[in-house]
């Protein structure tokens, strides 16, 4: 094989090692079935969030469609990028990495095959349910009791084998990435479990619910996706610059930050909760910003080794990408919290645009680039044509840049305004418009990337599952043929 | 070294350390509270909404409202929330955690693409407004981008002689002879739309008017006795 990116394997084929990266990848190919069920579930969820955002453009066209109001898509498409893709697709990164950086095959290959299956069942019941109105009422928890119950025991599951792969490594000293690995393998079914218990079993009442919905979307997407993110990130990006990372401390400081004050951020000032809330939520963001600014200037330092000039493969754009957007999400998030800012900000397009920056900007990217990587290497094939790479790097990176900076001058525009309260509230919405129609540019963009990621990965594996059969069939048509 | 354990044990410190705070501190304090007996008008706040209402609690949530309308007024000096006429409280406090205690759902909102909702029981108590703003919004409110709720009534013509329901919706002028009746979901809607109001004197939101302090601009200094009705 000669594509750009194969080099990047060397460090993992140490002569050393009794196990070569070869034997762990296909090993580790029911990954592959995470994967191709992460790839269809965003480009449902994106395909579902334009027909929400379509209210903007005619807020008519549903009147007699319930399911496809704005109301039940919106939720709906989120679901299914935050579970279809985004939780299934980080499982797949980790239980990978697991193997690669422990040198080890993947352990209870069985576990899954029977997590992805419950899984998938859950989001399709999930996402089916929140169509025809059955909508827990908490931001991203909508699924119903049944789905999430799918969803807690396919992931434990999962989990498990990553589990039981980590604990098969070769080093009892840990690579930096293996920290995040370990942390994000048992942090969300901590969070989901709790908040399920807590609001769909047995609910607690008043405002306590938004309290716990708010530490679990914070923990989801500020600890669980960074912690992702970042694992995949500690490991790609040395590799990338062909150099070891800047520096291990400063990323050991990343990690106790996030895991410390990750989840702490998001409550806004002002919520009707006791006030000492919102307080030490504004006191765990600041508290987040030196491990943040550590982050970057560790990634930025490594990356800025590596070679401009080579052909890069389709991981070595993602990756660096998503890596320079994760400061800039973070940083807003942060900045958005102190009472000033929130007074502005809160409750306006501001925040699902930073929100896109985080879970889709950076996760997003980071995580396709490490699947293209894996992908290649599980089912190994021909690399995308440029042009294909081009357009597909184009539609996501493009589309979320141009999505974030609609939504975000909109929002606050819309924020000024809307705190003037001689301008008519008609026209505060009105004077949106503009803003969202623009952003749903950057949607179709990012339509057009997701479905050029679902090509790439299900043609590789196509194309795979068709040249293994063939050697399988040549294989045993000869003795059939020595008979004959 | 094996570092595992060190990182397991680390993270479970971490996540405890949020769940304590976050969670199970916020259960201590607020989680037994009950309704307020508010002395000078003997009534029990927050009121606990009738069978209706609670139902259309339920199609509210299934529907997706709060995802474009918030139930919370911020305080005022924050935001425009009190100069816009959507607390209902004299003083300074507007929404506070015991003004939940019924909800079997709260859903407090993250986006205002349209109006808060908190006390939008007593802003607009017209019954037939609701329903003819939920079948056509922009009806009522022209560039509105909220959606229409059509799916929420049934539609038919009338027959020659026969009589328009009470329950029907006005008539069209660019439809006549068409009669538009409500479901059972959308009447429970706007039941639980007209009980929507937090205005009760507590404790913890004292009717009393707290001065600002010097440094408040103008914005907040606006008199807070009763808002004034939502410029249109
Ligand atoms: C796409 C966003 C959106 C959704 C979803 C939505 N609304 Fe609205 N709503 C608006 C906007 C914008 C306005 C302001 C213009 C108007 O009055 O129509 C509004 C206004 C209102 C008002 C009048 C508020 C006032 O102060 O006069 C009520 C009541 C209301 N909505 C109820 C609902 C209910 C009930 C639902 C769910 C069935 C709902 N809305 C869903 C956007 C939305």
């Amino acid at each position: 094989m000669s594509s750009p990116s194969c080099q990047l394997d060397a460090s993992c084929a140490d002569a050393s090692a009794p196990i070569t990266c070869a034997e762990i990848d296909a090993s580790s190919r029911p990954l592959l079935l995470l994967v191709v069920s992460a790839a269809l579930w965003l480009v449902v969820g994106s395909i579902l969030g334009l027909i929400s955002s379509l209210t903007f453009h005619a807020p008519k066209m549903f009147a007699d469609c319930a399911a496809m109001s704005f109301g039940r898509s919106h939720p709906a498409a989120n679901n299914a990028f935050l579970y279809g893709f985004a939780v299934p697709a980080g499982l797949a990164v980790l239980l990978w990495l697991a193997g690669r950086i422990g040198r080890t095959k993947l352990i209870g290959a069985p576990l899954v095959v029977l997590g992805w299956l419950l899984w998938n069942i859950g989001v399709t019941v999930g996402v089916l349910g929140i169509l025809q109105g059955e909508n827990t009422g908490h931001e991203w928890l909508e699924f119903s009791r049944s789905a999430s119950g799918f969803l807690l025991i396919g992931y434990v599951a999962v989990a498990l084998a990553g589990v039981l792969t980590f604990r098969a490594r070769k080093e009892g000293k840990l690579e930096l990435s293996q920290w995040f690995i370990l942390a994000a393998l048992f942090w969300f079914p901590w969070i989901y479990s709790t908040s399920h218990l807590l609001l769909l079993i047995w609910p607690v009442r008043g405002v306590l619910q938004s309290v716990i919905t708010w530490w679990y979307v914070n923990n989801l997407a500020n600890v669980w996706m960074v912690l992702v993110g970042l694992a995949a990130a500690f490991y790609f990006v040395p590799k990338f610059a062909k150099a070891p990372l800047h520096s291990r401390p400063m990323g050991l400081f990343s990690f106790w930050s996030v895991i410390l004050f990750g989840s702490w951020a998001g409550i806004p000032a002002g919520a009707p909760v006791p006030a000492w809330i919102p307080a030490v939520s504004t006191l765990g963001a600041f508290l987040s910003i030196a491990g943040i600014l550590a982050t970057w200037l560790n990634l930025s330092k490594t990356l800025c080794l590596a070679d401009r000039h080579a052909q890069r493969s389709l991981s070595e754009t993602f990756i660096p990408f998503g890596v320079k957007v994760f400061p800039v999400a973070a940083l807003l998030g942060v900045l958005a919290q102190p009472a000033g800012v929130s007074g502005l900000l809160n409750f306006t397009w501001f925040l699902p645009a930073q929100q896109q920056l985080l879970v889709y900007g950076f996760y997003g990217l980071v995580l396709m680039g490490a699947l293209h990587f894996m992908v290649s290497r599980l089912a190994p094939v021909a690399d995308p044509k440029p042009m294909f790479a081009f357009l597909h790097f184009i539609g996501c990176a493009g589309g979320v840049v141009i999505f974030f900076l609609a939504l975000a001058c909109g929002g606050v525009a819309q924020g000024g305004v809307m705190n003037d309260s001689t301008v008519p509230f008609l026209n505060v919405v009105k004077g949106t418009l503009m803003w969202i129609r623009l952003s749903s540019l950057g949607e179709l963009l990012m339509i057009l990337g997701n479905l050029l990621f679902l090509l790439n990965v299900v043609l590789a594996v196509v194309r795979f599952l068709k040249v293994s059969m063939e050697s399988f069939m040549a294989e045993n048509a000869k003795p059939a043929g020595v008979r004959a | 070294m094996n570092q595992g354990p060190l990182v397991f044990v680390g993270t479970f410190f971490a996540l405890a350390a949020t769940w304590f705070t976050f969670v199970l501190e916020p259960s201590q304090q607020i989680g037994n509270q009950s309704q307020f007996l508010i002395e000078d008008s003997g009534q029990l706040f927050p009121v606990k909404p009738a069978g209706l209402a609670h139902q259309g609690e339920a199609v509210y949530r299934a529907n997706g409202c709060f995802y474009c309308h918030t139930m919370q007024v911020r305080p005022q000096g924050l935001g425009g929330d009190v100069a816009r006429g959507w607390g209902a409280r004299s003083g300074p406090v507007q929404s506070v955690s015991r003004d939940y205690l019924f909800a079997e759902t709260t859903m407090l909102g993250s986006q205002r693409v349209g109006p808060d909702l908190t006390n939008i029981g007593l802003r607009q108590t017209n019954l037939v407004w609701h329903l003819q703003h939920l079948y056509d919004p922009s009806s009522l409110a022209p560039g509105s981008t909220m959606p229409p709720y059509r799916f929420l009534f049934t539609k038919h013509t009338l027959k020659p002689g026969q009589k328009r329901s009470p329950d029907a919706l006005p008539e069209d002028p660019k439809a006549p002879g068409v009669e538009v009746l409500p479901s059972d979901d959308a009447k429970a809607l706007v039941a639980y739309l007209t009980g929507l109001h937090s205005d009760g004197v507590l404790y913890e939101a004292p009717a009393f008017y707290v001065k600002p302090v010097a440094k408040a601009d103008k914005k907040a200094a606006v008199p807070v006795t009763p808002a004034p009705a939502p410029a249109k």
